[in-house]
């Protein structure tokens, strides 16, 4: 299931497009959901682990995937932080939730980013669970005002 | 500093074209779309030159702050900087701290943030919050063609909305005014911008036409535009003037040659130093430009001339069709 903390409660990654570039493995970069993935959000195609074909760029390497796509191959490869979902756009949106289908994912979010269809996402701040996008953004901005509550006491 | 700067970047495969308009710009969007090769290209020319093997086009003075350095932090390298455009990469938390929003309202600099999340502490327009998108009309198989297209160009207008209810963001003399003219209507102030989306679920039955100031809205239409969409049961639109002092200085109610250059080319006047957001602007033109009249204008209260028959029809001139309709 994906969790959600928005706009605090959690310890993030701050800039995971810069951590992925020291880390990532060659393994990573051509198993078939990631090739899925870099294909639909950059619209490249993986021609092997050291190479990926860009329509604009040419010939580039992992290190220039946009952000975007390095944080979605993170949170399914790496565990080690909670990733900060807003350097997602919303073309990031159904990997996010077909990730968290194969795991427990808590994620880190300062934007509405959007979902669409049917899902289960708990508001970590709230400990809510909502299931479509109009439960969503009511959870969320309800989680912000939570926050705002809790920052005016501190 | 003020004024508009157009920037051209360019590599051997592709270029951007995009021009400045105000001193606080927002860059989002989807993944992929460029936004970090933009500030990479802008960055790598600033450090080398053509030896970047980049182009970068431009009347203005900028910089790039992609992160920290090591032993130097944010404070140290931009403190210093006067009349620059600064582009900020993504992921550079500092620009949503206080200490960074008071920078950005005392150096008078323009900034261009890359970031998705909303910038609570500053005030922006929301025409100057964009995605790069494709330029179709430059389309070329060898180079690929990037422009900035406004996000919040076509928010919903308010056709067929019967307004039983209108929210204004305005407390006082706004309020004052759009209270008279929507007298039919159940009229709400909202008590600041930030509260809106929250003013939004808490207005009861009938539909709502909400006003709101566009020049320091950027922050807020996010929540807003969800929040809209989130009530299927009614017709709620936005309406997002500048500011209502714009409406005023617009309705032609006061007329100077002064005013008429001024409203023509607002970015050469609109002193980033000075006024953080033109709504600041707007409103300090037009308590100077009726300070000596016998109708000098407040924020407080707003005086009986401009509540006269005369000013409130010249004002509802500037309104959307569907709205003055509306009002028969």
């Amino acid at each position: 299931m994906l969790k959600i903390w928005y706009y605090g409660g959690v310890q993030y990654m701050k800039d995971a497009p810069s951590y992925f570039d020291h880390v990532y493995e060659d393994e990573w970069i051509t198993d078939p959901f990631v090739r899925e993935m870099i294909q639909d959000v950059d619209q490249s195609t993986v021609i092997s682990a050291h190479v990926i074909e860009s329509p604009v760029l040419g010939a580039i390497t992992p290190k220039e995937i946009s952000g975007g796509v390095k944080v979605l191959i993170l949170m399914l490869k790496d565990d080690s932080f909670v990733y900060n979902m807003s350097n997602c756009g919303d073309n990031c949106a159904k990997w996010i939730l077909k990730i968290a289908e194969q795991k427990d994912l808590t994620v880190y979010l300062q934007h509405i980013l959007r979902f669409e269809g049917e899902f289960k996402i708990m508001i970590m701040n709230t400990g809510k669970i909502v299931h479509n996008r109009k439960e969503y953004v009511r959870g969320l901005l309800e989680a912000e005002r939570l926050q705002e509550e809790l920052q005016d006491e501190g | 500093m003020k004024g508009e700067y157009l920037f051209q970047v360019r590599s051997k495969r592709i270029r951007f074209s995009f021009r400045i308009h105000r001193n606080i710009t927002v860059i989002k969007g989807d993944s992929a779309t460029g936004k970090t090769t933009l500030l990479t290209m802008m960055y790598e020319y600033l450090r080398s030159g053509r030896e970047s093997g980049y182009s970068v086009n431009t009347e203005a003075d900028y910089f790039v702050y992609l992160r920290d350095e090591v032993g130097r932090d944010w404070t140290e390298v931009l403190f210093p900087m006067s009349n620059k455009i600064i582009f900020i990469e993504e992921n550079n938390n500092f620009i949503f701290s206080k200490e960074f929003a008071e920078f950005v309202k005392r150096s008078g600099n323009y900034f261009v943030f890359v970031n998705r999340a909303p910038l609570r502490m500053l005030p922006y327009s929301i025409h100057e919050v964009y995605e790069i998108a494709i330029d179709g009309q430059h389309a070329d198989l060898q180079e690929s063609w990037h422009t900035l297209r406004e996000l919040y160009s076509n928010f919903p207008m308010p056709e067929y909305n019967r307004m039983e209810n209108v929210l204004t963001e305005d407390s006082n003399s706004g309020f004052e005014f759009f209270s008279s003219v929507f007298w039919k209507s159940m009229v709400t102030s909202a008590g600041g911008n930030s509260n809106i989306p929250e003013k939004i679920d808490k207005t009861g039955d009938g539909d709502l036409l909400v006003i709101a100031d566009g020049a320091a809205f950027g922050a807020i239409m996010e929540d807003c535009i969800e929040t809209l969409e989130n009530h299927d049961n009614k017709r709620i639109t936005l309406w997002l003037p500048e500011s209502f002092e714009y409406l005023i200085l617009k309705s032609g109610i006061i007329s100077t040659p002064e005013l008429d250059m001024i409203l023509e080319s607002i970015p050469d006047y609109a002193d980033s130093k000075q006024y953080i957001s033109w709504e600041q602007f707007f409103t300090d033109l037009l308590i100077h430009l009726t300070k000596d009249t016998l109708f000098p204008y407040s924020k407080h209260h707003l005086g009986k001339y401009y509540m006269t028959g005369m000013c409130k029809q010249q004002v509802i001139k500037e309104f959307p069709e569907a709205i003055r309709e509306n009002l028969l």
